[in-house]
Parts: C-alpha cells; sequence; structure tokens
C-alpha cells in the first residue's frame, strides 16, 4: 500500500514538473503528445485487444478535431474566410449549429462514432475480418479525406481550418491556456486510460481479447462476435474523437493530412512500439516515439524516414510484444510487478 | 448401386422423430463433392457413432449441421421444424446444438475458469448484458459441477494453455456440455489421449447420451465398439450402411471399403 | 457511339494500368498470404529503371532503350524483393497483420531511397517517339500508341503468368507449395526456395508495371502510393485465389471509371467507385471469384 501511494505520488509529479521546467513552446508540444497517447489507446483497445487493426483511425481523429474546429472558426468570423474565397455567402446549414459549444462538443464523439458504425456494421455483419478489414479501412480514410480535400468552400480543402482566436475566453497561444490545456489533455489520458481498465475487466473484456485469440471458436459458442467488435470500433472511434477534439485547441489547426493513412499508420506504430494488448504500452509507444521524430526531424530531418521504416520492422521483427510487453517478461521486473501486487492486496 | 441396397438404404435412412434430418443435403468443395445427396435422420438420445475411411465425408456432416460448412444443396432440419442449413454458426448454437472441434480448440491464453464462464454464458443474451454480467454463485456451481464430471476442478484457476492435450480435449468437451445441448457434435474426442482417458470419455459421452444426442465422429474401432449405440458408416460422401455395431461390421461392403483395410 | 468509343477505350487502358499493377501483388497476396506495402515502391523501382536507362543512354528513347528498361526493370525489383524476403518477409508467413506492418517500414525506407537518391523532384523517362503519337480513328477520335502498346502489354504479361504458373513444371512446384506447405516439403520441394521466388516474382512483375506508368507521365518518389490503394481494392474486389478474380476486379473498376467521371468531378468518381467496391464487398466478401476452401481461419 505504501509503494502505491509513492508511486503515485512519483507520477503526479513527473506529471505536473513541465508545466514549470518546459517553455509554453514545449509544454505545448508536450501536450499534443499526450493527445497522441490518447489515439494510441483507442487504437490499442481494437487492435491490441480485439485482434482488428484499423489502418484508418486517422479518419476518426479528425472528424472531431473538425467538429472542434468548426465551433472556434464561427467564434472567430462569423462566416469562414475559405468559404468567401470559394464564393459561398451564407453559412451552410450543416455549419449553423456549431455555433453552439455543447453541440460540437458532442458531435466530436457523434460524428466518429456514426461513421464507426457505417463502416462497422456493414463490414464485419458480412464477416469481413483480418487484412480485408484493415486495407478496407484504408480505402475509406481516403475516400473521405478526397471528400474533405475536394469540398473546399466547406471544409477548407486541402488547407484545413485555421486561424481561431481561442477558447475558453483566451487567445490561442496564451500562456494560462496552454497549461490549461495541458492539464485538461493529461486528464482526459487518465480517464480513458481508466475506462479501458474497466472495460477489459467486465466479461466483456474476456470476450473481446477471445475474439482475438480464437473468433471462429467464440461463434460456435454462441457470440455474435460482429456485436462486439462493432462496439469495440465504436468506442475506439469515440476515444479518437475526442482527442481530435483536443487536438485542435493546442495545435491551432486542423487539415485532412490528420487522416492520411501515413498518419493512420503512424498510430499503429506508436502501439506496436509501446507493447499492444498492455494497458500502458501505447501511452509510453505515443509519448516515446513523438520525442524521438520531434528531435529528428529538429537535428536529422533527412534519416527520421529511414529510422521511422526501420521501427515497422524492428516492432514486427525485434520487439513484436513492444516496450511494455517485453519489460513484463523480463524477470526482476516480473518480480517488482509482483511484488507491488501482493502488497496491494 | 443394385435396388435392394438402395432400398435398404431408404429403409434404414428414416427414423421416427429425429431430432435432425438431412435430405439431399450436398457439400461442394470447388467440384469435389464432400457430401453426395446425403438422405438421413438421426434419432434422439444415444451416443451415435460416424465411421468411414479418411475423406469420407464425416467431418463435413458435423460441419454442415453447426454452420461451419456451406450446403450447396438440400435442407438440414433441426427438430422437424427449423431449417439449419446455411445458417450462422451462433444462432445454430442457441438452438442447442453444440460442437467440439477435432484438435482442442480452447483460448490458450485464458484459465479454465474464463474458458467455462464464456462458454456458459452464450452470447444468446444481448451485448449490454454480457459486458457488465457479474458471475452468480449459482452459475459458478454450474461450472464447477461441470468441471468435477471431467476431473477439471482442481485445474479450474490454471491457464489452460500449459495443460496436458487430454486435459485440453476434456476442457472443450466440458465447455461443449456445461449448456446442456440436445444434440452434442463431437469430433474425434480421443485423439490423443491414453487408454484411461479414454474410457473416462467413453463413459462420459454415454451418460450425456442417456437424456441428450451425441453424435461422434471416431477411428478408434475398440471406441465405437463400446460405447456406441448405432453406427454410421461413410465412404466417398455417401452413407453406406447403419445399424447396431454388430451388425456393420458383417456387412460385405462396409468390410471391403473399411475394415478391409485393417487385415 | 462516336462518344462511347473514347470512354471503353480510356477504360480499357485503366483497367490494363491495374491488371499489371495488381497481378504481382495479387500472386504475393493469394498464393502466400503476405499482403506486400511496399508493392508500390517496386513499380517506384520500376519507374526508375526506365529513367536510368534515360541517363545512361541518353535522353533520346527508342525500342532498345525501351527493352533494356524492361530488363533493368525486372532485374532490380526481382533483386531487392529478393534481398527484402530474405531479411524481413519469410519471418512473417504466419502473422499476415504483422507483414502488413514490416512492408509498410519497407516502403518508407525505400521511398526515402528515392528521394536521396533521384531527388524529391518528378523526373521524366523516354520512351520511342512513335509511342507518344496517336492512331486517328475519326477527325476526332485519337487513340494514343502508348496506351494501345500498354493494353497490349497488359494482356502479353496475363499470358505469359497464366503460362508460367499453371503450365511449367516450375510454376506447378510453386502452386504445391501454395497449397500444402509440409506436403510439398515432404515430397522434396524446398519451400523456402519457392517462397523467396514466389515473393521476388511478383515485385519483379511490379518493376514492369512500373515502366508502362512512366510511359504516361512524370515519376517520382511518391508514385508508387497513388497506385497501392486501387491495385489493393482490385485484389480484394477480384477475390484470392487465381489470376481470373484479378483481372474481373482490374476491367470492371477500370471501365467505370471513364463513365462516371463523364458526369462528376474526378476526385468525385474515385470516391463513388471506392464506395461500389465497397458496397459489393459487404455482399461478396470473399471477392467475385474466390477459390473455395475447405479450411475456414
Amino acid at each position: 500500500m505504501k509503494q502505491k501511494i509513492i508511486c503515485i505520488l512519483v507520477l503526479a509529479v513527473i506529471i505536473i514538473l513541465p508545466v514549470f521546467l518546459l517553455s509554453d513552446f514545449r509544454l505545448s508540444i508536450l501536450s499534443k503528445f499526450v493527445v497522441f497517447a490518447i489515439v494510441a489507446i483507442s487504437v490499442n483497445l481494437l487492435w491490441g485487444y480485439t485482434g482488428v487493426l484499423s489502418l484508418g483511425h486517422g479518419v476518426y481523429f479528425a472528424l472531431g478535431g473538425y467538429a472542434m474546429a468548426m465551433y472556434m472558426k464561427l467564434q472567430a468570423q462569423p462566416l469562414p474566410d475559405f468559404m468567401e474565397w470559394s464564393g459561398i455567402e451564407t453559412l451552410p446549414w450543416f455549419w449553423k449549429p456549431f455555433q453552439s459549444l455543447p453541440f460540437a462538443l458532442a458531435m466530436t464523439v457523434i460524428l466518429p462514432v456514426t461513421l464507426a458504425l457505417l463502416v462497422g456494421v456493414p463490414l464485419f455483419k458480412s464477416g469481413t475480418k483480418g487484412v480485408y478489414f484493415t486495407i478496407i479501412s484504408q480505402a475509406i480514410t481516403l475516400i473521405v479525406s478526397i471528400l474533405f480535400v475536394g469540398q473546399q468552400g466547406f471544409t477548407g480543402g486541402s488547407n484545413g481550418i485555421t486561424g481561431f482566436k481561442g477558447v475558453f475566453g483566451y487567445p490561442i497561444g496564451d500562456p494560462t491556456l496552454i497549461k490549461i490545456l495541458y492539464g485538461l489533455a493529461v486528464a482526459v489520458v487518465i480517464a480513458i486510460y481508466f475506462v479501458s481498465k474497466f472495460m477489459l475487466r467486465t466479461h466483456g473484456g474476456v470476450i473481446i481479447q477471445a475474439i482475438r485469440d480464437r473468433e471462429t471458436r467464440l461463434r460456435f459458442l454462441g457470440y455474435r462476435t460482429d456485436s462486439f467488435k462493432i462496439l469495440t470500433l465504436a468506442t475506439s472511434a469515440a476515444m479518437c474523437g475526442v482527442a481530435g477534439a483536443l487536438f485542435v485547441p493546442i495545435v491551432g489547426i486542423i487539415s485532412p493530412s490528420l487522416m492520411s493513412i501515413l498518419m493512420s499508420t503512424e498510430f499503429v506504430i506508436w502501439v506496436a512500439i509501446g507493447g499492444r494488448g498492455t494497458l500502458l504500452g501505447p501511452i509510453i509507444g505515443a509519448l516515446v516515439i513523438n520525442y524521438a521524430k520531434t528531435s529528428f526531424s529538429e537535428s536529422l530531418p533527412e534519416y527520421w524516414w529511414y529510422f521511422y521504416g526501420f521501427l515497422f520492422i524492428a516492432a514486427t521483427l525485434i520487439v513484436p510484444k513492444g516496450i511494455v510487453g517485453t519489460l513484463k517478461e523480463k524477470e526482476w521486473f516480473q518480480n517488482r510487478f509482483n511484488k507491488l501486487k501482493t502488497e496491494h492486496e | 448401386m443394385n435396388k435392394d441396397l438402395e432400398l435398404h438404404l431408404k429403409r434404414i435412412a428414416r427414423v421416427v422423430n429425429p431430432i435432425i434430418s438431412l435430405r439431399d443435403v450436398e457439400v461442394d468443395f470447388d467440384g469435389y463433392k464432400a457430401l453426395n445427396t446425403i438422405n438421413i435422420d438421426f434419432s434422439f438420445k444415444g451416443v451415435q457413432f460416424i465411421i468411414g475411411p479418411n475423406g469420407a465425408g464425416k467431418t463435413t456432416i458435423l460441419d454442415a449441421i453447426c454452420g461451419r460448412v456451406k450446403t450447396s444443396k438440400g435442407k438440414i432440419i433441426y427438430k422437424e421444424t427449423h431449417e439449419v442449413q446455411n445458417k450462422k454458426p451462433e444462432s445454430i448454437v442457441h438452438l442447442g446444438i453444440s460442437r467440439k472441434f477435432q484438435n482442442p480448440t480452447i483460448f490458450n491464453t485464458q484459465t479454465v475458469f474464463e474458458n467455462m464462464k464464456l462458454s456458459l454464458l452464450t452470447g444468446k443474451r444481448n451485448v449490454w448484458y454480457l459486458f457488465n454480467h457479474k458471475i452468480t454463485k449459482e452459475e459458478e456451481d454450474t461450472i464447477d459441477q461441470t468441471l468435477l464430471k471431467l476431473n477439471l476442478l482442481e485445474y479450474k484457476n490454471v491457464i489452460s494453455g500449459s495443460m496436458s492435450h487430454g486435459q485440453k480435449q476434456w476442457l472443450e468437451i466440458a465447455m461443449s456440455i456445461i449448456n446442456e445441448p440436445e444434440l452434442l457434435l463431437v469430433d474425434e474426442p480421443i485423439a490423443g489421449m491414453s487408454p484411461s482417458e479414454r474410457d473416462r470419455t467413453g463413459e462420459l459421452l454415454k451418460e450425456i447420451g442417456k437424456d441428450h444426442t451425441v453424435l461422434v465422429v471416431e477411428h478408434d474401432m475398440k471406441f465405437v465398439s463400446n460405447f456406441s449405440t448405432s453406427v454410421t458408416v461413410m465412404h466417398e460422401g455417401r452413407i453406406i450402411d447403419r445399424g447396431a455395431f454388430d451388425k456393420i461390421v458383417n456387412n460385405e461392403q462396409v468390410i471391403e471399403i473399411y475394415l478391409g483395410r485393417q487385415n | 457511339m462516336g462518344d462511347f468509343i473514347p470512354f471503353l477505350f480510356n477504360g480499357l487502358s485503366i483497367s490494363s494500368i491495374l491488371l499489371l499493377t495488381a497481378i504481382g501483388l495479387s500472386i504475393v497476396f493469394g498464393m502466400m498470404g503476405v499482403i506486400n506495402f511496399a508493392h508500390g515502391e517496386f513499380i517506384m523501382i520500376g519507374c526508375y529503371s526506365s529513367y536510368i536507362v534515360s541517363l545512361v543512354l541518353g535522353s533520346e528513347g527508342s525500342w532498345l532503350t525501351l527493352l533494356l528498361a524492361f530488363i533493368l526493370s525486372f532485374i532490380l525489383s526481382f533483386g531487392i524483393g529478393y534481398l527484402i524476403e530474405r531479411l524481413v518477409i519469410r519471418k512473417l508467413y504466419a502473422r499476415p497483420l504483422d507483414s502488413i506492418l514490416a512492408t509498410w517500414g519497407i516502403s518508407l525506407i525505400l521511398q526515402q531511397l528515392a528521394r536521396n537518391i533521384f531527388g524529391s523532384n518528378n523526373v521524366d523517362a523516354p520512351m520511342p517517339k512513335i509511342l507518344s503519337k496517336g492512331w486517328e480513328v475519326t477527325e476526332d477520335i485519337t487513340l494514343p500508341f502508348n496506351r494501345i502498346f500498354i493494353i497490349l502489354f497488359a494482356v502479353l504479361v496475363c499470358l505469359f503468368v497464366y503460362y508460367f504458373i499453371y503450365k511449367t513444371p516450375k510454376g506447378r512446384i510453386l502452386q504445391a507449395v501454395m497449397q500444402n506447405r509440409s506436403m510439398a516439403s515432404c515430397i522434396g520441394i524446398n519451400t523456402k526456395k519457392a517462397d523467396a521466388f514466389t515473393f521476388s516474382f511478383g515485385c519483379g512483375l511490379a518493376g514492369i508495371a512500373g515502366i508502362c506508368i512512366s510511359m504516361l507521365g512524370s515519376v517520382g518518389p511518391s508514385t508508387g502510393q497513388n497506385y497501392i490503394i486501387d491495385t489493393f481494392l482490385v485484389v480484394i474486389l477480384g477475390g484470392i485465389g487465381g489470376l481470373r478474380g484479378t483481372i474481373l476486379g482490374a476491367l470492371l473498376i477500370g471501365i467505370s471509371s471513364p463513365f462516371i467521371e463523364n458526369f462528376t468531378t474526378s476526385s468525385m468518381a474515385k470516391v463513388i467507385i471506392l464506395s461500389l467496391v465497397l458496397i459489393v464487398l459487404h455482399y461478396k466478401p470473399q471477392g467475385l471469384s474466390p477459390m473455395k476452401d475447405r479450411t475456414i481461419d
């Protein structure tokens, strides 16, 4: 019990320290990484625990982001500038409700979940699985991103939506706002961590892991496995949407590049390197890889892509269990872990 | 095929009040007919064996009944009311048909108890119920009793992947019978078991067969002779004969295509 | 009627490109169960091969340079494919989802290599003079020779692959390995060699497709990426398991494209086609022409 309290204290210090140590610029980058950790948790729920690999999760993330961005844009300009450029003179009907914050916030979850259902229900019901789902998830993300780029007047086209005034009454870039957003991101990641933890402890958690290990057997036990896969996909999309909504005020822009296939694949590698099928793995993976990416692109941008490509190969050949999965297997770590556990009980 | 044999087959194919009936069932694997116009009824209760050389279509019959393979022709009728051919496996399970596969297919990374829990709470209930369900005392008792029947109670909290092959077979049998299915389909249950384990399995199937119907595919003739209430012989996708073990072993054709090989 | 011919011709032209890019992928995917996301980069290697030939022999295109480009592209992509199979792919045969990730990594590395060697700008590869002209069917309709060449070439490649896989002893060995690995190994076939060959052969075909693509316009490090998703859709629409499905998938997607583009923008057309493919897959998850198999998982 004592050790547990110490653990929590240390963790709290680690979380709070950056607020005092880092510059505003760096803190806001760190907040972005924390948002990515939320995405990683959601991808892991679907891939690491249910065994369904989506290479198109960027679309759920971006939809959440767009919903938030539409609200923030309307706060800055009654008629967004890109609409004027495209010759649209009145606000389109589907933009109007986004003037309200509660509506926009609800949409950050409703939009991705709706798409997830549109994708998941027909695909899983017809028995699409494995690599087929993976490839189709990519194609769907491609469809949506083509649509968003094509509808310049309604979505801001390939530039996306930017030029916000601010949020919560603070202008973008305000030091207080940056700290608030950091706190918010950390709070959400902790909340989502515990939501997943709770989900996996229920009988439903046992079921989805059984789907990952032996879906056919589960169907012959009488389970409608497709319903569970749809449910996990929707949950995962909702988490991604929340992350997208947090991303926009932190970074100040949302664009179709966030739903590109490159981005969506990046989500997966965070999980793979961190440790699929572990709760902490994706968080660590997202933080570590994004940190590496930022340092690389500041010093050796040329070589980042080689390293990045190598990461994918490493994640499958060298550390298939990821950082956390591999550590868990190490004996000293396991002993420590068990000791903690028994004390806890 | 001569006339007499045809008549004979027609006569033995029908039983009064069958649990499952196959009518002109055909299963086609890209031109190869794994089942060729099968017509047979299986009666309620008893341990009914299906035997035949490799490639006879024994496993395919079980697969067709439980929805694992698609039939290209014919009907499979359960309890004279439900047509189950080409239905989704999960809805067939809900009718009370349960399947044990040839190789132990269990959830290796989970404990024996979790395996049993997964089988007990079949997906008949809706998703929310299953997600939130906490196991009750009664349900745990059912699991314990079933495990006890199969000598597995002391392994309740063991990770199932770490058990021996025979124990995995038993676990899968336990998983298939926990919901007391009316029709149990069993594919080579004693493969990889020691003689004493075989006998115990046989006794268990016999016990289940008192109240329920058990269809067993098996190669081991000694096992068949010890525990069968009736035997159906298949060859190249067709039914050759059916009857008590002593009767079918005297059928010339059966000896020729099947038992003859053992000489 | 006058409008119909150019549409059909365009459709056939798109189909032949799709078919050329998909055929190698289909062999690797269908026969080995390996999802090669670096397939697009092998197409890119093909594109650059014809650029390399022009660097060495001068930018004047001729039939000789084209022939050399074909040979070089096949050798290069076959070789690199072989290397990658030995180093990475052979460890991932039973893990299809992992093979997606690993080949994606390879594709990123190959793209960056191309950027470092050839620069990130697009380059032009020459082709024989005659191919840049066209066949004037009527006053309004001109069918470009390069597209006619590609259509004929695609037919030729199909015939060759069909002959190779189904009619030659070597092809039968490959089939045997893919259908029953352990049995093939029991009768003395070196399955590892067969795997390596199949994968590299698929990559080699991608390289050849790259030459055809380089005839249509300038090429760059991301050329392969533009084709990869369409190519995958062709393969899964057709159904895994043989040439028949791939040809069917390529023809359907290719021929319908220009007709749909006729009444909307090209980006919307793409959206519509992708959605149609998904609808078909909803009703036929195994694709249009699947191989029936006894094993379910």
